[in-house]
């Protein structure tokens, strides 16, 4: 029980040491990310209003404390469907962004080590991938095999590869050739525990910061697809397609649509403020 | 001409890097200013012609022909820079802006202090200066951007640059650093000759006492912000007052012979024969066969055990390349390579030979030779791990802790990341990584050339001392010749990939002149 | 010169890579285009002279360099929904989204280099500060909600516009290019955010560097050092991203010109995608492609230009 006191209390000192060396923009940018995830967890429990529940008595109310962001032209409660869109978006962004840097750090690990003619081969497909917008290589997908939250996350997820895959093994390329390399090389270090114990350490703040710009982007190309009604398919709702059902509203209600607007400039700022304390 | 009256400079408002000096430099005076570095010398330098950043505070006097620049605003201030007081500095290619074309470059301080003069003036005086620094055929360099000139044609523009306003005083920041040998004593005798025509006083800045030996009519020492000796040359170099500056003089390698030599029985412990490395050359197209430039040719050579054999060679002459064939990190070669030790042979070119850690390395930069996500005792502990013969973790630490001992460093450095380390504390790392791995030959390549002198004194003597007490050979790779005579039993000298074989009586300084 | 042959090279093989995998998904994953033209009804005999007269049991190859060549004359295949050929049906999309494209590039163009450059230069003051963080915020947001902020504020708050209206260019030229002016804003800012953060990046880097010095010790003025030595030397890594930002913006904004209601190709495509109308769909996705493709690799070529160091390579 002590030892399981001291553990958290030395934990906690540390986590306060590595708050207060970060930036006062690292700070508000941790705090946000930490209430959205909150936010998130707390809405697979409890939201104040189901979503989808239509009310015709209450269509298009203006914020009151009952309705925190107001109602829609169905009498929805516009604060539990940013709620359970926010939870949505995150899920697809997170899974987007895991795709793409998990595959993207090995295929560039490994081809950045070995170089050669199948780096040469790698980055030509690489390439030609690249040379889509991911917007539209996510459309080429959708548009034959149909909308839906899982065929977002696969068809953007492949589409983030490549970037991935260039982030990754540039740092390979820099570093491989590195004296501590040589010096793990002549220490009769195996390949591949150089590539992952030595060198990869040395990556990740690379490719944290791109994890984190990638998520922003896999946010803002989701969001994309969704309002233009080719993402995540009714009754599920991101906060993309919300914005696009409300657009017609924005004379009458325009709280229906700034809600999840301004939800979702919270997040991706989140992560911006996070990821531009990294790269410094 | 230039009188400075306590001067003090801080950062930030904090952190003050020079404490008050004074100093003043007569007309046509050439005035050295020798320090380590993080003795405030380029501070100075910098202060006195006003290229401070934003975040800096200057107070004092900086009097020059009776004027405290100190005291002028930014405006009247750039009235002077370029014209009465100007600067070169040590890395000529980074010094000039690599997208302009070199006579943009020298055209740019007449366009900004001569506004009267015609574009027909202006090119006269640029191909005069041009000349004045040596640099022939003027007219064809003028198209010509910084990259496709050689390093010393680079340092002469940036001086071309520097004069071409017919400035009082000069001020050379480590101007020779970056050369090869004979072009440092090139610039060096032009920079003189320049200063006696021209009546252009130098403040000449560098931690190479030998330069400044050669080069100045008086000298400054600067420690840790303060100025803690002046002289002329020979007072500062013979008869030295202070501590410090008696330290360092009796720093600098002196050249003489080590004492003990070996007793010629020694057993071989690398056998060399007809050792070739290749680069693959960058292939024009595709589809060109891929041409191999044989960088070290056909070397031929032995150490033995305990030896100390020194390898010199100016850069560029595959020094490094043969060292990294030796030891099988290059995949290209041809011929043998052998280790012997304990009746074993080991081929070192077979890939899948066990030849790990038998030989080691030391780099020159200690910067870039200790993984700088890991901590050192994780760096010391990883052959161990590899090596699998020391099974449990408090064994493993009891060796890293041992090995930190005898390089001088004390436990507390095991679980310090390389970032907390100077660059003499990361280099003793390295001899404990190759110590550790219980290597027999150690190849250390210009491993202290990165380093302060006496710092880089320490080190010297910690290679002795280990080589002394385990019989150890090295191989010493440096391009300074002192330090090869005073440690070496044997020298190579290496040019164009070949090389021949010297007693340390033969070698000297003019040896890359030859 | 060898360069340029080589890139022209690598890019037509990329082209025709893209080709034949847009060939792939619009031609033969969809299914068999005979039965769904002739509906699951017709007799196999239909069916099998419906392949035969289209050449649909041609190979693969066959079909593909058959397709491709028809695209090369400017014939894109046949709508199956308005069932006209699908080149006449975009010229008129192509012209707002080129005239749209054109618009938001140059005011993104005008506004971020000098902005990037001042926002590096006053970094650590006021107006550095403050401008970084709008930045900041500007990528943060999706460009079109940007899009409906600015209907909201501009157009339906301040009434400075009228929102979703559009002028045809044979109507009024000039009302054309004004009625695409905001939804060009739209685009424009969140390139301009990041083009300024790119830009201020390479500054800084760049201010740090050697040269740098050697300017000021010549006593050139900070406007001078900043807007001549560092700026040339500051833009050679932005050029690729304004490269891919003058690509992105020619192939047109899908999104934005949904939001402002625009006839272009976007939502031409968006509705085509709807309709399945696959000809259309594999039309304009080649067209932004192979925009994509050949302004990068225009750019790259650039690059070089740009660049004194590479140039001998």
């Amino acid at each position: 029980m002590k030892k399981i006191k001291r553990f958290i209390v030395t934990r906690a000192k540390g986590f306060k040491e590595w708050f207060k060396q970060r930036t006062v923009t690292e700070r508000i940018g941790f705090c946000i990310l930490f209430l959205i995830m909150l936010m998130v967890l707390i809405s697979f429990f409890y939201l104040p209003y189901d979503p989808t529940k239509m009310d015709g008595t209450a269509k298009l109310k203006g914020p009151s404390p009952s309705h925190l962001f107001g109602t829609d032209n169905f009498g929805r409660d516009v604060f539990s469907r940013v709620m359970s869109g926010l939870q949505d978006t995150v899920i697809i962004a997170l899974g987007i962004v895991a795709i793409g840097a998990f595959f993207g750090s090995v295929i560039g690990s490994v081809t950045g080590y070995i170089g050669g003619l199948f780096d040469e081969a790698v980055m030509r497909i690489n390439d030609a991938m690249t040379a889509f917008p991911s917007m539209l290589l996510a459309l080429v997908v959708i548009s034959v095999w149909g909308a839906g939250k899982y065929k977002v996350i696969i068809a953007l997820g492949i589409a983030f590869i490549p970037s991935f895959v260039r982030i990754v093994r540039g740092e390979m390329l820099k570093l491989k050739d590195a004296d501590y390399v040589d010096s793990a090389r002549l220490m009769g270090v195996p390949t591949f525990r150089i590539i992952y114990r030595h060198i990869f350490p040395n990556i990740m703040p690379t490719l944290l910061s791109a994890i984190a710009v990638g998520f922003n982007n896999a946010v803002l190309a989701e969001s994309g697809l969704s309002y233009l009604n080719i993402g995540v398919t009714p009754p599920e709702a991101s906060l993309g397609s919300m914005l696009s059902d409300a657009q017609g509203y924005l004379l009458n209600a325009p709280w229906y649509a700034l809600a999840p607007g301004f939800v979702m400039i919270i997040l991706i700022l989140g992560f911006s403020f996070v990821s531009e304390g990294r790269t410094k | 001409m230039l009188e400075v009256k306590n001067l003090r400079v801080s950062f930030d408002d904090s952190d003050e890097v020079v404490h008050g000096i004074d100093f003043e430099i007569g007309e046509t005076e050439i005035v050295g200013i020798i320090g380590e570095s993080g003795s405030g010398k380029s501070v100075t330098a910098l202060s006195c012609i006003g290229l401070l950043k934003d975040n800096a505070t200057c107070t004092g006097e900086i009097i020059f022909k009776g004027k405290d620049l100190n005291k002028l605003s930014d405006e009247e201030r750039r009235a002077y820079k370029g014209t009465e007081i100007t600067q070169i500095f040590q890395e000529p290619l980074t010094s000039l802006n690599p997208v302009l074309t070199i006579w943009h470059q020298l055209e740019e301080p007449l366009i900004l202090h001569r506004k009267n003069m015609s574009p027909a003036d202006r090119k006269k005086r640029v191909l005069q200066a041009m000349q004045q620094v040596g640099l022939n055929d003027p007219e064809e360099l003028l198209d010509c951007y910084p990259h496709e000139l050689s390093g010393g044609m680079r340092q002469r523009v940036m001086i071309a640059i520097g004069i071409i306003c017919h400035p009082s005083l000069m001020i050379a920041d480590e101007p020779t650093t970056a050369l090869d040998v004979n072009l440092q004593d090139q610039i060096l005798a032009l920079l003189k000759r320049i200063s006696r025509d021209h009546h252009m006083s130098i403040m000449f800045i560098s931690h190479n006492m030998s330069i400044v030996r050669n080069f100045c009519d008086r000298v400054y020492v600067m420690h840790k912000g303060n100025i803690v000796e002046t002289g002329t040359p020979d007072e500062i170099f013979f008869d030295p007052k202070e501590d410090y500056t008696k330290k360092l003089i009796g720093s600098i390698p002196n050249g003489k012979l080590r004492e003990d030599s070996l007793k010629g029985d020694e057993k071989t412990i690398l056998k060399v024969e007809d050792f070739s490395v290749f680069y693959k050359q960058q292939k024009k197209r595709f589809y060109e066969k891929t041409v191999l430039k044989e960088v070290v040719k056909k070397v031929s050579f032995e150490l033995h055990e305990g030896e100390m054999a020194g390898l010199v060679g100016r850069s560029g002459c595959g020094k490094s390349t043969l060292s990294l064939g030796l030891l099988g990190l290059h995949k290209i070669t041809k011929g043998s390579v052998f280790f012997e030790h304990d009746g074993k042979k080991t081929n070192m070119l077979d890939r899948h030979a066990d030849k790990h850690g038998v030989m080691q390395m030391v780099f020159q930069d200690p910067y870039g030779s200790l993984n700088p996500k890991k901590k050192i005792g994780w760096i010391l502990a990883e052959p161990l791990r590899m090596k699998g013969e020391l099974k449990t973790s408090a064994e493993r630490k009891q060796r890293v802790h041992e090995v930190l001992q005898e390089v001088g460093l004390d436990l507390s450095y095991s679980r310090r990341y390389p970032s907390d380390l100077s660059g003499g504390q990361r280099q003793r790392v390295c001899i404990a990584v190759a110590l550790i791995q219980g290597a027999r030959l150690i190849i250390a390549d210009e491993p202290v050339s990165a380093l302060d002198v006496t710092v880089q004194k320490q080190i010297l003597e910690l290679i002795l001392d280990i080589q002394r007490r385990t019989g150890i050979a090295v191989l010493f790779i440096s391009h300074d010749m002192n330090i090869v005579r005073q440690m070496c039993h044997r020298i190579f000298h290496m040019t164009d990939g070949k090389l021949n074989e010297l007693t340390p009586e033969e070698v000297s300084d003019d040896i890359h002149k030859k | 010169m060898k360069y340029f042959i080589k890139k022209t090279v690598s890019m037509i093989i990329t082209l025709l890579i893209v080709s034949f995998l847009m060939f792939l998904v619009f031609e033969i994953i969809p299914g068999d285009a005979a039965v769904s033209k002739l509906g699951t009804e017709a007799t196999p005999e239909q069916v099998e002279r419906y392949r035969e007269s289209m050449g649909l049991n041609d190979p693969v190859p066959v079909r593909y360099a058959r397709w491709l060549a028809g695209y090369l004359h400017g014939d894109f295949g046949t709508s199956t929904k308005y069932e006209r050929p699908v080149a006449g049906l975009l010229s008129d999309k192509l012209t707002v989204t080129l005239f749209l494209a054109v618009e938001s590039f140059f005011f993104f163009f005008f506004i971020s280099i000098p902005l990037g450059v001042l926002v590096a230069k006053y970094s650590g003051k006021a107006f550095g500060r403050i401008s970084h963080l709008l930045m900041q915020i500007i990528m943060a947001i999706t460009s079109f909600f940007t899009g409906i902020l600015l209907v909201f504020i501009f157009g339906i708050t301040l009434k400075m516009f009228t929102p979703y209206r559009f002028v045809a260019p044979g109507d009024s030229f000039l009302g054309f290019l004004g009625c695409l002016f905001p939804a060009a804003v739209a685009i424009a800012l969140p390139k301009i955010a990041t083009v300024v953060r790119f830009l201020k990046q390479s500054v800084t880097s760049e201010e740090r560097q050697d040269y740098v010095r050697t300017a000021y010790s010549k006593g050139a003025s900070s406007n001078r050092v900043y807007f001549l030595h560092i700026l040339k030397n500051a833009m050679i890594p932005v050029t690729t991203i304004l490269g891919m930002i003058l690509a992105e913006v020619m192939a047109g904004s899908i999104v934005i010109e949904q939001v402002f209601n625009l006839p272009g190709l976007g939502r031409f495509l968006v509705s085509s995608i709807g309709s399945r109308d696959f000809p259309v769909v594999s039309a304009i996705m080649l067209y932004m492609a192979a925009v994509v493709i050949i302004i990068n690799n225009l750019v790259d070529i650039l690059y070089h230009v740009v660049d004194p160091r590479i140039q001998n390579d």
